[in-house]
């Protein structure tokens, strides 16, 4: 099976969540409501989009391989509760 | 060895009255990879001790190369959620951390509904692990279970 062109994608899920915890709110309102792609080790959100499909497009003009990042979601403050 | 994650702090605008006026909300949303026929997505997920299943959007199919055309189909629902379509398809399902990697095999349902967060639910994720949810740390720990068929 062929993962991508640079081989498995190696990644900590640990260390990924206790930096994306870290991200500052500021940088995290600027997104808010729109979907997002991490860098691998959470520490910053590379592009984000209204639709999640754009997000691939967006990294992939800027040159990352979006198999390289971490699809997420980030929730605008008004949101209601999850349930 | 277990698999070990913090939650997610989910910054908010107002004071959650239920959680002393803290200005987040914990969730245990965790990275998780899906290996498909052509590449590998990498997604935020939450894991949902009430969901049946375990469901991405269809985005996720189109990245890893899977053709849903012919794929078993189903319906799921939730709070707030009408019934939304399921396509399911075997897929290979990888957490990591620097203590350890679980890789396995799993069927899981794609939807063309906006989910916010895929939904790591009982079958294809957590019917494989003991879950302990430790919400005095807002951490959850994994660990493979008996029927876990991964490697």
């Amino acid at each position: 099976m062929s993962e991508n062109n640079q081989g498995p994608v190696a990644f900590d899920g640990r260390l990924f969540s206790m930096n994306r915890n870290k991200i500052p709110r500021e940088e995290l309102a600027q997104h808010a409501g729109k979907y997002v792609a991490f860098s691998l080790d959470g520490t910053q959100i590379l592009v984000s989009a209204e639709e999640e499909e754009d997000v691939d497009v967006k990294l992939r003009a800027v040159g990352i391989d979006p198999s390289r990042v971490v699809h997420g979601y980030i929730p605008s403050p008004e949101e209601h509760t999850f349930l | 060895m277990s698999l070990r994650y913090h939650y997610d702090l989910e910054q908010v605008h107002n004071p959650v009255l239920a959680l002393g006026g803290r200005y987040v909300r914990p969730r245990p949303l965790i990275p998780i990879a899906i290996v498909g026929p052509a590449g590998t997505s990498l997604r935020e997920a939450l894991l949902d001790t009430g969901a049946d299943d375990t469901v991405f959007r269809e985005a996720v199919a189109t990245a890893i190369g899977l053709d849903l055309t012919n794929a078993p189909q189903g319906s799921g629902s939730g709070v707030g959620l009408g019934p939304v379509l399921l396509r399911f398809a075997e897929v290979t399902l990888r957490l990591a951390t620097d203590q350890e990697q679980r890789e396995w095999k799993a069927w899981v349902g794609f939807t063309p509904a906006k989910l916010r967060f895929a939904v790591l639910g009982f079958a294809g994720c957590l019917q494989y692990f003991d879950a302990l949810f430790r919400g005095g740390l807002e951490e959850v720990e994994l660990t493979v279970n008996d029927l876990y068929p991964g490697t």
